[in-house]
């Protein structure tokens, strides 16, 4: 059932809009995200700036429920991903996280073989078929470049591969459930500048394939992969547009302070 | 990482410290310290004299310590304690030193059972099929229709030692026994389990419980003369003991009003030594 | 500088200390077990079941099978429970019922075996006798009560095993679309597996090694028929018959072997673990 729908799905490229209206997200009694509305065409590079602390990664979690792991969360408004009522309670998360994939901060390989760690998602959607699983191992450390660099190696344990390949990995792991959507939590932040070009290659790359949204502490980066960029300041949505304008000349002074370092 | 050089030091060092315990140890009974081990059925007894000793004996340190009558016995003879306390005899050639023996009284044996066996007492010959193993129901012996369940104590026992050779003679003890350590868990165990008898020794209250009568005699604390089946806990110390070691061994022996600790005294009238 | 060579000499002497004392303790053990094996061979001993030290005979069979049985028994009893415990405390309790949990678990640690006994002799022997008809003593009672008392122990292991899993490896998984069941079963079960071993080890050394809950509830017999009849394992009859064989008899020395055999049981174990994780990892 669960394999033919992403069988189904993966000839299609349905590539999925986000909507957000008035998002408001709360931590106990402190407020995190207030009043956020943005609308991302599909297939575009949304970059997330601001200061730490400002909720652009509450921002992020929200759109794949991840959010749900801190126990004393409440979230209000809208969003919308392509069909998914994202902030429904009875949607089905597990089908919104395929579809909805996720790329962490420090690269997470699972401890066991490269080749498992690509196949962990598929397994768990249902796919059973040996031939079949190779080929999607095969097709998404292509798509994440890391293919030449571990073919015939795919027994080894993923701890034995370097930091940048590691994260090359986790996008791989993630595309293996053939995601239309990439959220992508600081990617390079942990990474010497040589993979750090390699991820933001991958992220050109997929432009037009994926939708992105991608939290950064790294302005230059933001300006070289992101089709649109977000200042976010202490949870509200300062100002958002195309990445030109934004850099070139920005509507708001908070945001200009920010990124001629002139900000605090 | 540890060197090997620094490993032979450490076990080196661990043996000297060894041999060095076993010396300072020598040295310290030379010392004004006795030493007693053995049955821990005379300990209640034995301890509740000694404080008036040694205040009779100022700075003379006693230290008692259990472990059972073998291990009492042994101790003696190694010459790691000055009185070994003992409800059983030692078997032949056990004790290889000569010994003196200071008999303390009588500690009466009881057989007990729980309610439900459906019979009063036995007599010694349905005692011994009981224990060996040849009556299996108390219905073979007209009580209720339950399964014996014997309960023993382990072949350290000194109450083990007399049932053996009082009740069952030549026969072992059935297989099919259950072992307890202590007369309390005995107790509990009869007390707990339709159909169980065991044999304690009457120093702890008997509550709960049914004392079976031996050969029609019915055990009476007032009248313990008459109660056919006891051990005989005595005081062992080394023949060429120091003077003080045999001054409280006879302190102890000649006290009165162990009553209360189940020890009948030689001492009190009408007292007839078994052997 | 010189702070630093004193805690250097500090911790090597905490070690050299550790070496000394327990190569001491296994010398001793083994140079009573030597003499046994000198006097009764060590093949002997193992195949028979007669035990009747005062006459001579040692056949230690029915205790090794009785201390496996009863170990095995109160494991697989004890396993699956501590294995939701442990997932209870680690994964979904949070905040002060957690911390309690842990407290509560931590508190029962200290409970004294004979306890257990006592316990055992007035509940589960009893329970037993009624569910199977016999007396109710023998190596299946000592299995429940030997359950009962390592639950604590192996949880507290268990539930720290489970929640050393790092959050990044749990987070990836559900970010992967992984239900929370198929992310324990498949993500923090797999990786707390080496601690979860661990604990698991250090259960078996605490069943394998109990004795006076194991003696009150066993019914103390050399044979090993049925797990409902009276029967002993290595500690039980250790315990049992260490006060009519004191140190310096000769039947001292069958103690000081079976001593060895538990040592050498654990030893096992401990290797095979070793090599099952090495399997993991390659």
């Amino acid at each position: 059932m669960v394999e033919k729908r992403l069988t189904k799905r993966e000839g299609v490229s349905t590539i999925l809009d986000i909507r957000v209206q008035e998002l408001e997200v709360w931590y106990g009694p402190a407020k995190a995200l207030e009043n956020v509305s943005l609308h991302l065409e599909q297939g575009a590079v949304l970059a997330l700036i601001g200061p730490s602390g400002c909720g652009k990664s509450t921002f992020l979690r929200v759109l794949n429920r991840m959010i749900d792991q801190v126990p004393t969360v409440r979230v209000k408004g809208s969003v919308h991903i392509g069909a998914f009522n994202v902030l429904d309670d009875d949607i089905d998360v597990t089908a919104l996280r395929r579809t909805v994939g996720m790329v962490f901060q420090q690269p997470n390989p699972f401890p066991m073989t490269i080749f498992d760690n690509v196949a962990y998602g598929p397994r768990l959607a249902g796919v059973r078929s040996a031939t079949k699983l190779r080929q999607i191992v095969e097709d998404s450390l292509k798509k994440s470049a890391l293919w030449d660099e571990v073919r015939g190696k795919l027994r080894r344990s993923a701890m034995t591969l370097s930091g940048g390949q590691q994260q090359r990995l986790c996008m791989a792991r993630a595309l293996a459930v053939h995601p239309h959507v990439l959220l992508l939590d600081e990617p390079t932040a942990s990474l010497d500048p040589v993979s750090t070009a390699k991820i933001e290659e991958l992220i050109v790359q997929f432009k037009g394939r994926y939708t992105m949204v991608i939290v950064t502490h790294n302005l230059q980066q933001a300006a070289r992969v992101s089709d649109l960029v977000a200042f976010f300041e202490q949870g509200h949505l300062v100002e958002m547009g195309p990445t030109h304008d934004i850099f070139t000349a920005p509507q708001e002074r908070r945001t200009e302070e920010f990124l001629t370092g002139r900000f605090e | 990482m540890i060197s090997r050089r620094q490993f032979l030091i450490a076990v080196g060092a661990a043996s000297m410290a060894a041999l060095g315990g076993r010396f300072s140890a020598m040295a310290q009974r030379r010392q004004r310290y006795v030493s007693i081990m053995g049955a821990t059925s005379c300990i209640p007894f034995v301890k509740a004299y000694l404080p008036q000793w040694e205040h009779d004996h100022p700075g003379m340190t006693v230290a008692v310590t259990g472990g059972g009558s073998y291990a009492g016995l042994r101790a003696l003879g190694l010459g790691q304690a000055d009185i070994a306390m003992a409800d059983l005899a030692p078997p032949p050639g056990f004790l290889v030193v000569p010994v003196q023996r200071y008999p303390l009284g009588r500690l009466p044996i009881v057989l007990v059972a729980g309610p439900q066996v459906g019979i009063r007492g036995l007599s010694w010959n349905q005692a011994r099929a009981v224990f060996a193993g040849d009556i299996v129901n108390w219905r073979e012996l007209g009580g209720a229709n339950l399964p014996v369940i014997a309960v023993s104590r382990p072949e350290s026992s000194g109450a083990r030692d007399v049932m053996q050779h009082r009740i069952l003679g030549a026969r072992p003890f059935s297989p099919h026994c259950i072992i307890q350590l202590s007369n309390g868990a005995v107790m509990r165990t009869v007390v707990e389990t339709p159909g169980a008898i065991g044999y304690v020794e009457a120093t702890a209250p008997l509550r709960e419980i049914t004392v079976l009568t031996l050969q029609g005699n019915v055990f009476d604390p007032t009248r313990w003369q008459q109660w056919p089946l006891y051990a005989e806990p005595a005081l062992y110390l080394r023949a060429q003991a120091p003077k003080e070691v045999k001054d409280l061994a006879a302190f102890l022996q000649s006290r009165p009003g162990r009553r209360q600790f189940g020890f009948y005294a030689a001492s009190e009238q009408g007292f007839v030594y078994a052997r | 500088m010189r702070a630093d060579r004193w805690a250097q000499g500090i911790f090597q002497a905490a070690f050299g200390l550790f070496i000394a004392v327990w190569t001491v303790f296994l010398a001793v053990i083994a140079v009573g077990a030597w003499h046994f094996v000198v006097i009764n061979g060590w093949i002997t001993p193992l195949l028979s079941t007669h035990w009747s030290p005062l006459a001579g005979h040692y056949g230690m069979l029915a205790f090794i099978l009785g201390s496996i049985t009863v170990t095995a028994l109160a494991l697989i009893l004890a396993a699956p429970w501590v294995l939701a415990l442990a997932v209870a405390g680690g994964r979904i309790l949070r905040g002060t019922m957690q911390q309690t949990f842990i407290q509560l678990l931590t508190v029962f640690v200290a409970v004294p075996s004979v306890i257990y006994g006592w316990w055992g002799l007035t509940i589960i022997v009893p329970l037993v006798r009624r569910l199977s008809g016999t007396s109710g003593f023998g190596p299946l009672s000592a299995g429940v009560v030997l359950a009962l008392m390592i639950v604590p122990t192996f949880s507290i292991m268990a539930l720290h095993a489970v929640r050393q899993v790092p959050s990044a490896l749990v987070e990836g998984s559900l970010a992967l679309g992984a239900t929370d069941d198929q992310t324990l079963w498949h993500m923090v079960l797999p990786s707390a597996w080496p601690a979860l071993a661990q604990a698991f080890l250090v259960a078996v050394g605490r069943a394998l090694g109990e004795t006076i809950a194991v003696q009150m509830v066993i019914g103390g017999q050399s044979r090993l028929t049925s797990l409902l009849k009276p029967s002993a394992t290595l500690t039980s009859q250790l315990l049992t018959d260490l006060a009519l064989m004191p140190p310096k008899t000769p039947g001292h020395d069958a103690l000081d072997f079976m001593a060895i055999w538990l040592v050498l049981l654990m030893a096992v174990l401990v290797g095979l673990q070793y090599r099952m994780r090495r399997g993991l990892r390659g």
